[in-house]
């Protein structure tokens, strides 16, 4: 029982931090496309 | 069930992965540090999850080659280099060949896969994002660790990790030693984590988790644990202001051991069996003696057997072989001299590279801490590390890598400030 939950918890983290990456990742590019745009 | 989340972790990786080489590494670190392998046993059972994720990171290079940058230190880049291939070398003239090729194998991987990992890793973000995916990857065993512990005890020879067995970190004064080299890593993440913003400064949420690598240090019942915990104190404690800062936190660990350790741990902490450890270091010593240059190859502690009586009286009966204990009698034993001196200069060049940041002036507080959890780390490898055999698992080569990239990345931003 522990031993899952430590489990899951852990995966929950590190699916979170690619998800979050993934999601600056495509903030970054929108914002930079603003920035060429507006040059 | 299980199957079902690794399936989900690994397409997460996957997926993006191919095209972004730090993702695609990031996915191998946690396949090395988790071993995700020896934990399924329906859909997932027999399949080559680690074998997938390496391919997958030699295809995003391909693909992503265009995102690698290379580093700003050269020197450790060739050192690892030059440890790969003496490490191989040694191999190939080793005395028990069959033994250690299947060493081989596994520790040229680690070293291999955390030569390419500093390439991968180009922005601050990557750089978290990697630390992120290390820190939930160890966090597995102290978060599975550390509620066993207070709820039973935990004792020598207890399984607190699942599956039980000596997969992954989970050998006991391995785990002792990675759960208080997580602590400075947690240190830095609550005080400086970006890229998952609610999390910043959730001081209750981190002090759980370093309760729970405390717990965990006290419920393996390891004298490694024991002594790389007082040893962090020390190396926080060396002014007066973190002395004051870290009064609460010894206060805390005291409490906690007090709390939650059984009568065997006080006991077990008084025991002593470091003249067996002593035995086969000194043998070490001789052993290498008739072959400094190249040692005598991994695994060439079975060497010792029905030979230690000579160093310990209390072996004259024991027939058997014992293995080192001790990350340098490890690489003395296994790579001689010269190996040995190139695992010292991978681990003494990465420690100055992070305080050649510290000591500047022109750095921010971000950088710097940075620099100091990942030498506190590494000190406290060092000093566990002399008593458990751990020269060849991931973990230490992971903090290299990750050292070097964010050397790379704090050079550039520097250069950006001041041009």
């Amino acid at each position: 029982m522990i031993d899952n939950l430590a489990f899951l918890l852990s995966n929950v983290g590190i699916v979170l931090s690619i998800y979050f990456m993934l999601r600056s990742e495509k903030t970054e590019k929108q914002q930079n496309t603003k920035n060429n745009r507006r040059a | 069930m299980r199957d079902l989340i690794i399936l989900v972790v690994l397409l997460a990786f996957i997926l993006p992965g191919l095209t972004r080489p730090y993702l695609a590494f990031a996915g191998y670190l946690w396949t090395d540090l988790v071993v995700p392998q020896g934990l399924v046993f329906g859909f997932l059972a027999g399949k080559p999850i680690s074998m997938i994720m390496a391919l997958v990171c030699f295809v995003s290079l391909l693909l992503g080659a265009k995102k690698l940058s290379f580093t700003q230190s050269k020197s450790i880049p060739f050192l690892l280099i030059l440890f790969l291939i003496w490490i191989t070398l040694t191999t190939l003239n080793a005395r028990f060949p069959m033994a250690a090729w299947t060493k081989w194998d596994p520790a040229f991987k680690t070293v291999l896969m955390a030569f390419l990992l500093m390439f991968t890793i180009t922005t601050r973000k990557q750089l978290e994002f990697v630390v992120l995916v290390f820190f939930c990857s160890v966090m597995f065993y102290m978060a599975s660790a550390g509620p066993k512990t207070i709820l039973s005890g935990g004792g020598y020879g207890a399984r607190l990790i699942l599956n039980g067995s000596n997969f992954g970190l989970s050998e006991s004064s391995t785990l002792a030693c990675v759960a208080v080299m997580t602590l400075p890593i947690i240190l830095y993440l609550n005080k400086h984590i970006s890229l998952i913003p609610f999390l910043k400064n959730k001081k209750f949420l981190w002090l759980l988790t370093g309760i729970l690598c405390i717990t965990t240090v006290v419920g393996t019942t390891a004298r490694t644990g024991l002594v790389a915990l007082v040893s962090y104190v020390g190396i926080r404690s060396f002014n007066f202001k973190s002395m004051m800062k870290l009064i609460p936190l010894v206060l805390l660990a005291a409490i906690v051991i007090s709390q939650v350790a059984p009568q065997s741990w006080f006991d077990r902490m008084g025991k002593t069996t470091a003249s067996q450890r002593v035995a086969v270091w000194k043998w070490t010593i001789d052993y290498v003696a008739e072959k400094p240059v190249m040692g005598g190859g991994f695994q060439s502690y079975l060497d010792n057997g029905g030979k230690l009586g000579l160093y310990d009286q209390e072996l004259v009966d024991f027939k058997g072989v014992r293995a080192f204990h001790s990350i340098y009698f490890e690489v003395l034993g296994e790579h001689g001299y010269v190996g040995l001196l190139i695992f010292l200069g991978l681990i003494f060049t990465t420690i100055r590279l992070n305080h050649s940041l510290i000591k500047r002036t022109d750095i921010d507080e971000r950088t710097k801490d940075f620099c100091m959890s990942m030498n506190h780390a590494i000190y406290i490898f060092c000093i566990g590390g002399a008593f458990i055999g751990v020269a060849f698992k991931p973990i230490i080569y992971q903090l290299i890598a990750i050292s070097v990239a964010h050397h790379t990345i704090a050079c550039r931003e520097l250069r950006e400030e001041s041009s």
